[in-house]
Parts: structure tokens; C-alpha cells; sequence
């Protein structure tokens, strides 16, 4: 089977169909064949026959971050996805998972609809085309037997694609693994280092501009490649005080980019970052 | 068109509006909603740390509102869906004018000298940038009576969508909160949802509503009479009239709120108006049924 697009798993492309989650309002906005690839189902949060979908998408979360991790309540799904914006992803009919796997999800007995492997939140900031996301979930290392490395990665660029995202805001922790996936999508300009207004202060706030090449070199389409340039900083994650100096810095007008994945050295993760100069 | 505000000057005399937003934002903002500048002291960049302890604040009064309904907000959403894609308008108090017993409440440091926030309302923008979501409105008189003067959260709805341009909005609440009387003072509240397994409280609407000038002039002036009469009534406390009220919907009905909630003794109806009748049919409309009116 060919697929519209090329990317760095395309078996995950030929076997597992898309989703979008949305208000009738909003779906109006949104490409529904981002790079080609139809969205298959599309599911309306307002109405009741949507309702064991969106359990099974809380359900994802809570599997993706594991037991630590507190599964978003589902006022937030409703209010701060999906009536603003959307939640994109891949998904499987119930009928196409096993025993175990139906457990898994706690799956309700005679369903047979879709049941999500994947999603990606984001939602509208108030510039026009700027977008912010906050939620990535993927259960490549909860279901390994399926084959679906770089699921997260696919997720977001296609997500960014269909809602039509042009400048893209996120934030996350320093010592977040998710930022190995981030830091694909190009430098990111760094709009906060320290954070308090987040749960976590070490949090950082990054943005890029989103460009189709960009999203295609990062699906994984060999005809396309992104630059990093050279980094002039080296950045423990576990620094905080030269975190909040990097803060303070970004505060009177520096501007500062990660440039790329984060590396292990020892127990420690580096971050590399280049300084623009001042604003 | 010039909205009265005298009959609030105990607030405008007591509190001090407040925005937290990001700069992009404030450059689209009403900095005078309603005539009543917000003294740029008293608008906070949430990506800067000074405004970190002012932040935290607004988040327990926030934590004091929701938290006992099941609903309180995680700070990260607090930073990823409230301050940064959308903004926070509200009031506040000196912390030196607050008396002993409300510092504790909202659990003060002791050497805190800032400004407290009394009230918030916070909205973040949809694809189309025109239509909003409001999702958290709250007042200190909620959760802590006599904490600010009465009228509080009329106020911070009515200048809250001045201030961010909010000219239609669309929102969620629970049938039986008095929220919904204030919200339905602006107008008709047309249903999108009377029944949301979406959420973890399946009582909750979803609503869309006017809040153009003169939705907030009918907000403040607390116009008792509304231009569409009520059809019919929903018992706020029966779920399969509301499961029924959200299939009506689903099958293209049209039903709107069309004022605040009536009450008699433990009983609680709400007014609703058919949409798409343009000649309503009598109905009973019941005996010793109060409206609940306040915020």
C-alpha cells in the first residue's frame, strides 16, 4: 500500500487511521487531509455517542505517563481542548485489539469503535495562527509488540499541519524526556527558562515558526532536512541557578535558542543553546 | 453606550481591576473596560518571574472555588490554557486592607504586602479568534462572604469581556450553581450541551451567549425582565430531564436559558425558551417560585 506522505515509520501511516476531536464550530478551521492523509473519524465532544471515545483518550493519557502520572481530569479535556481546539491522532477499530490490550484500556464490553493510540493537543492563542500545545501522549512503549516507534513524533507534525498552526508555543521541563521529540521540530527560540507560574518552575516556554518542509523533515521524508546551528552554551538541567540567571537574561531582551536534543552525560542532562544577542 | 457604574462604587472604591496577560495580548486588550482604567502596575506578564507570587495568589483563590467541586485547576493548566493563549481580568485588594480573618482565609504569608485578588475571569480564544471560552469566574464572596462587596462577580463578568473584547462566548456551568443567574443576566443562554458525559460532572451545560454592550448593560443594571419568556421549566435536579433536554438538541432543537434559577423551599427550576417556536404554547407556570438573583 502506498501512503500520501514519507515518514519514519510509514507502516503506522498504511495501518492505523486518524482522528479528530472538535465542535462542529471549530472543525470548519482545520485540514482534514494534512499532508494528504484522510482523518477518518471525527468525533464530537458535545454529543453523547462521543462519550466512551473520550474515556478512552483520558484513558491514553493516564497509559502514556504511567502510574505516576496523574491522568488529566476530564474538565480539563472538555474546557481546555476540546471546546477551544482539537485533539488529533491515530487510533484502532476495538475490534483490531487483543484480549490484553482490551483490558488495558478497559475497553467497555460491546463496544467497537475506534480506541486512540495516540493525540495531540493544542490549542488557539490569540495571535492570529499562534497555537499552543500541551498534551502529547503515545503508547509506543506501552504497546511494543506493535511497531510504532516515532508515534509521537508522526502525531505532532501531522496535528500541527491539520490545525493549521504557523507559530507553534509549548512549554516543558528541563529534564523532560519529551523534549528529545521537541527539539526535532528546529531550533526553539526560548520565551521563559524559570517559570513560576507553572507547577513546576523549572519549566521552560519554547516557540518556532511552523513550516511545511519543517514538518516533513521531521515526519521523517528524506527530501527534506532541518539545520541546527552550533551551540554556544551548555546547560545543566539540574541548574537552577543558572536557569533563573538564563530567566532574568531573557527577561531584559536576550534571546536564547535550544539547538537540538539534549545530550546524557553521566547522571546529567545537557542542554545545548546559542544566544541571538539582545532584543 | 455608556454603562452605569454607580450603583458599584463600593467595589471601584474598594478594589483595583487587574489583567494578567502576556504583552501580545495586552496590545489587543481594553485597557478601560467600562470607562475604569487598569493602572498598569496592575497588569502582570505571567512569564515573568515578579509576577510569580501575585500568580500564586489567584491560584489558591481558584483552588478555595473549584477544589470542592471536584475541579480544581493544576497549575501547569493554569500556565498552559489560562495565561498564556488567552487572559486573566479581575479584582483586587491591597493585601493591608484585607481584614485578619480573610488573610488567613486565603492563607497569606504573613509578610505578603501585594495586591490579593478578589475575583478572576478567565478566557482563552477559539480557531476563529472571535468567539472565546470563559471558563473560570469566580468571587471571593463565593467562598468567602463579605469578603468584597456584593456585585463582585457581575462586575468581573460585565468589565472581564469588556476588557478582553468578548462580544460572544461560549462557556459551561452547572445547572444547579448560582453562577448561572449571572450569567443568564446578560441573555439568553442557547444550550450546546444539557448533558456532558465529556466532563466529569455530567450536570454540566455548555452554553453560548451575547456579551456585547448591551448584554452587560442588561448584567449590571440587573434587569429582572428578559425578552424571550421562559416555554417551559427543567428541574435542576432530575438527570433524565437533562439526558432528554441533550437528544433534543442533538436532533437540531434550539433551547436557551432565559433567566436565573427559581426556587421553592429544596426544589430548583430553571426557564427555558424554545428556540425555534415563534408562538409558544401556555403553560403551567407554577406557584411560589422565587428567582435567585445574585453574584
Amino acid at each position: 500500500m502506498t501512503t500520501p506522505l514519507q515518514t519514519k515509520n510509514d507502516s503506522i501511516i498504511a495501518k492505523y487511521p486518524t482522528y479528530v476531536v472538535g465542535t462542529s464550530e471549530n472543525l470548519g478551521g482545520i485540514d482534514l487531509a494534512p499532508f494528504g492523509l484522510e482523518t477518518t473519524w471525527k468525533i464530537d465532544p458535545t454529543r453523547l455517542q462521543s462519550a466512551t471515545f473520550l474515556d478512552l483518550l483520558q484513558r491514553l493519557d493516564g497509559l502514556t505517563f504511567g502510574p505516576e502520572g496523574m491522568p488529566m481530569d476530564k474538565w480539563v479535556f472538555y474546557n481546555c481542548a476540546e471546546l477551544p481546539g482539537f485533539i488529533y491522532g491515530f487510533a484502532t477499530p476495538a475490534s483490531d485489539l487483543n484480549e490484553e490490550e482490551r483490558a488495558l484500556f478497559q475497553v467497555p464490553e460491546g463496544y467497537e469503535g475506534p480506541v486512540p493510540i495516540s493525540m495531540y493537543i493544542a490549542i488557539p492563542m490569540l495571535e492570529e495562527g499562534a497555537w499552543f500545545g500541551h498534551n502529547l501522549a503515545s503508547l509506543n512503549r506501552v504497546l511494543p509488540a506493535r511497531g510504532l516507534s516515532s508515534l509521537g513524533t508522526i502525531t505532532k507534525a501531522l496535528a500541527l499541519k491539520a490545525y493549521g498552526v504557523e507559530h507553534f508555543f509549548g512549554a516543558t521541563q528541563w529534564d523532560s524526556r519529551a523534549l528529545y521529540i521537541h527539539t526535532k521540530f528546529g531550533p526553539l527560540d526560548l520565551i521563559t527558562a524559570y517559570t513560576p507560574a507553572h507547577s513546576i518552575p523549572l519549566t521552560l516556554t519554547y516557540a518556532f515558526d511552523v513550516k511545511d518542509d519543517g514538518l516533513r523533515a521531521v515526519l521523517g521524508d528524506p527530501g527534506y532536512n532541518i539545520e541546527f546551528p552550533q551551540a554556544d552554551i551548555y546547560l545543566d538541567a539540574d541548574d537552577e541557578v543558572s536557569i533563573r540567571q538564563l530567566q532574568e537574561d531573557i527577561e531584559f531582551g536576550a534571546k536564547v535558542q535550544l539547538v537540538g536534543a539534549p545530550s546524557l552525560q553521566g547522571d546529567n542532562t545537557i542542554h545545548r543553546l546559542r544566544r541571538l544577542g539582545e532584543s | 453606550m455608556a454603562l452605569q457604574l454607580e450603583n458599584y462604587s463600593r467595589i471601584l472604591d474598594t478594589c483595583v481591576p487587574y489583567l494578567v496577560a502576556r504583552p501580545q495580548i495586552v496590545e489587543a486588550m481594553n485597557l478601560s473596560p467600562l470607562g475604569v482604567p487598569i493602572d498598569p502596575q496592575h497588569v502582570f506578564n505571567p512569564q515573568k518571574v515578579s509576577s510569580g507570587s501575585f500568580l500564586n495568589v489567584a491560584k489558591t483563590l481558584d483552588a478555595m472555588t473549584y477544589g470542592p467541586l471536584g475541579l480544581q485547576m493544576p497549575d501547569w493548566v493554569f500556565y498552559d490554557c489560562a495565561v498564556v493563549p488567552g487572559a486573566i481580568f479581575g479584582f483586587a485588594r491591597p493585601a493591608k486592607d484585607l481584614e485578619p480573618w480573610l488573610r488567613s482565609g486565603l492563607k497569606l504569608a504573613d509578610d505578603y504586602d501585594g495586591l490579593v485578588p478578589v475575583s478572576l475571569f478567565i478566557a482563552i480564544p477559539t480557531p476563529n479568534r472571535k468567539r472565546w471560552i470563559g471558563y473560570t469566574l469566580c468571587s471571593i464572596n463565593e467562598i468567602a462572604a463579605g469578603g468584597a462587596p456584593e456585585g463582585l462577580w457581575r462586575l468581573t463578568l460585565g468589565m472581564g469581556t469588556a476588557a478582553l473584547g468578548i462580544e460572544r462566548m461560549r462557556s459551561t456551568t452547572r445547572w444547579r450553581t448560582p453562577g448561572l443567574g449571572v450569567y443568564a443576566s446578560m441573555g439568553p443562554l442557547e444550550l450546546v450541551t444539557a448533558w456532558t458525559p465529556a466532563h466529569d460532572v455530567p450536570e454540566t451545560i455548555t452554553f453560548d451567549l451575547e456579551t456585547d454592550d448591551a448584554a452587560r448593560n442588561r448584567l449590571l443594571s440587573e434587569e429582572k425582565t428578559t425578552a424571550t419568556p421562559a416555554q417551559r421549566y427543567l428541574c435542576a435536579d432530575e438527570p433524565e430531564e437533562m439526558v432528554a433536554l441533550q437528544k433534543d438538541l442533538e436532533e437540531g432543537k434550539r433551547w436557551a436559558i432565559v433567566g436565573p434559577a427559581e426556587i421553592r423551599g429544596a426544589e430548583t427550576r430553571i426557564p427555558l425558551a424554545d428556540l425555534n417556536e415563534t408562538s409558544p404554547q401556555s403553560f403551567d407556570s407554577g406557584a411560589g417560585f422565587r428567582q435567585r438573583f445574585q453574584g
